[in-house]
C-alpha cells in the first residue's frame, strides 16, 4: 500500500528526529527492558517521546503488554486449554515410584 | 536439592502433627494432573514434566515435616516444583554449548530500515490488532498459537521468557541460572518477545 501524504510527512519527520532520539529498533528494546527493570529518567523520557510520535512503537508496547497478560493466563494449569493432562500410564509410573521410595 | 525445601513455608509447629496430614498417594490423586500440566506448560516436554512431578513428590515426601497447615497442600507442592523447574533450566544451560541465539535473526532485524525505523514499504511495523485483542488472549485459539510460537523460539530464549514472564523470576537470578551476562540476558528476552509478537501476529491475528 503506498503511503498517503500525511504518512510521508510523518515518516520524513521521524527520519530527522531519529538522529537525536532513539530509533524504533532501540525503542523496542527499551520497551522490553522497561517491563523488567526501572529505566533511568533520560531513557524513559526519550522512550515516551518516541512512542508518542510513532504508531508502530505504540502498538508494539501495547501488544507486549497483551502478550504478558495472555501468557499469565496460559501459565495457569487451570486456565490453559491446550496442554494435555497427566496420561494414565504416567500416573501409574508415578504411583509405583512413590510407593517404592516412601516405604 | 534441599534448597527447594528450605524456601517452602516452614512449620512453626512440631513435625508430628503435619505427618498425619501428609499422604503421598493422595497427592497424585489430588494434584498430579495440576503439577504435570504446570511443568509441561513451562518445560514443554512430557517426559521431563513427568520426571519433575516425580522429583517434586519425592522431595515433598522427604521434607514433609516442613509442610505447615498455613500453606495449602497444592501451594506447597507447587513451590517445590518451581525450584525443580529452575534446577532443570540450570542443568540444561550447563549441558548445552552456548550458541548465538541471543542475536537477532534477519526475519526480525530486516523489519527495520537503515536508520532503525520500522520499514514503511513494505509496511513492517506491528499491525493494528483491533480493539478486542486483549479479550481474545484468553481464548483457546490464542493459546494454541502461543504454544506453537514458544516452541519456535531458541530454547535459551524460551527458557528466559518462561522464567521472566510466567514466574516473574528476578532478572539477576535468571542470568545466573542460564549463565549469561546481563547484556546477553536483556537481548535474549527482547528477542524472545519480539519473535513471539511477530509469530502471534502472523499465526493468530490473521484469522
Amino acid at each position: 500500500m503506498p503511503l498517503n501524504p500525511l504518512q510521508k510527512i510523518t515518516h520524513a519527520m521521524m527520519r530527522l528526529m531519529v538522529r537525536v532520539m532513539p530509533s524504533c529498533r532501540d525503542v523496542s528494546q527499551l520497551i522490553s527492558e522497561g517491563m523488567d527493570r526501572h529505566l533511568p529518567l533520560r531513557k524513559r523520557l526519550s522512550l515516551r517521546l518516541h512512542v508518542s510520535m510513532c504508531k508502530y512503537c505504540r502498538r508494539y508496547e501495547k501488544q507486549l503488554h497483551y502478550l504478558h497478560e495472555g501468557v499469565d493466563h496460559y501459565a495457569d494449569p487451570e486456565k490453559n486449554t491446550v496442554e494435555k493432562s497427566l496420561p494414565p500410564a504416567a500416573r501409574e509410573r508415578l504411583e509405583k515410584a512413590l510407593e517404592r521410595h516412601t516405604k | 536439592m534441599d534448597e527447594s525445601l528450605t524456601t517452602a513455608k516452614m512449620s512453626e509447629k512440631s513435625g508430628e502433627e503435619s505427618h498425619d496430614q501428609v499422604d503421598p498417594k493422595l497427592w497424585i490423586e489430588r494434584h498430579g494432573d495440576y503439577l504435570f500440566r504446570f511443568a509441561l506448560i513451562r518445560v514443554r516436554n512430557e517426559t521431563i514434566a513427568e520426571d519433575l512431578v516425580q522429583d517434586t513428590l519425592l522431595a515433598a515426601f522427604k521434607g514433609r515435616d516442613r509442610f505447615s497447615g498455613q500453606a495449602t497442600e497444592r501451594g506447597w507442592l507447587t513451590g517445590i516444583m518451581k525450584h525443580k523447574i529452575v534446577d532443570h533450566f540450570r542443568r540444561l544451560a550447563r549441558e548445552r554449548t552456548v550458541n548465538s541465539d541471543d542475536s537477532m535473526p534477519d526475519e526480525l532485524e530486516g523489519r527495520f530500515d537503515d536508520l532503525g525505523l520500522w520499514k514503511r514499504e513494505p509496511e513492517s511495523g506491528p499491525m493494528d490488532w483491533g480493539p478486542d485483542a486483549a479479550g481474545q488472549m484468553q481464548r483457546n485459539e490464542f493459546m494454541v498459537a502461543l504454544k506453537q510460537c514458544i516452541s519456535q523460539l531458541p530454547p535459551r530464549a524460551a527458557n528466559a521468557f518462561v522464567m521472566r514472564e510466567m514466574e516473574a523470576t528476578d532478572s539477576s537470578r535468571i542470568q545466573d541460572v542460564l549463565g549469561v551476562t546481563p547484556a546477553n540476558f536483556w537481548v535474549l528476552l527482547h528477542r524472545a518477545r519480539m519473535q513471539l509478537r511477530l509469530c502471534l501476529e502472523q499465526n493468530w491475528m490473521k484469522h
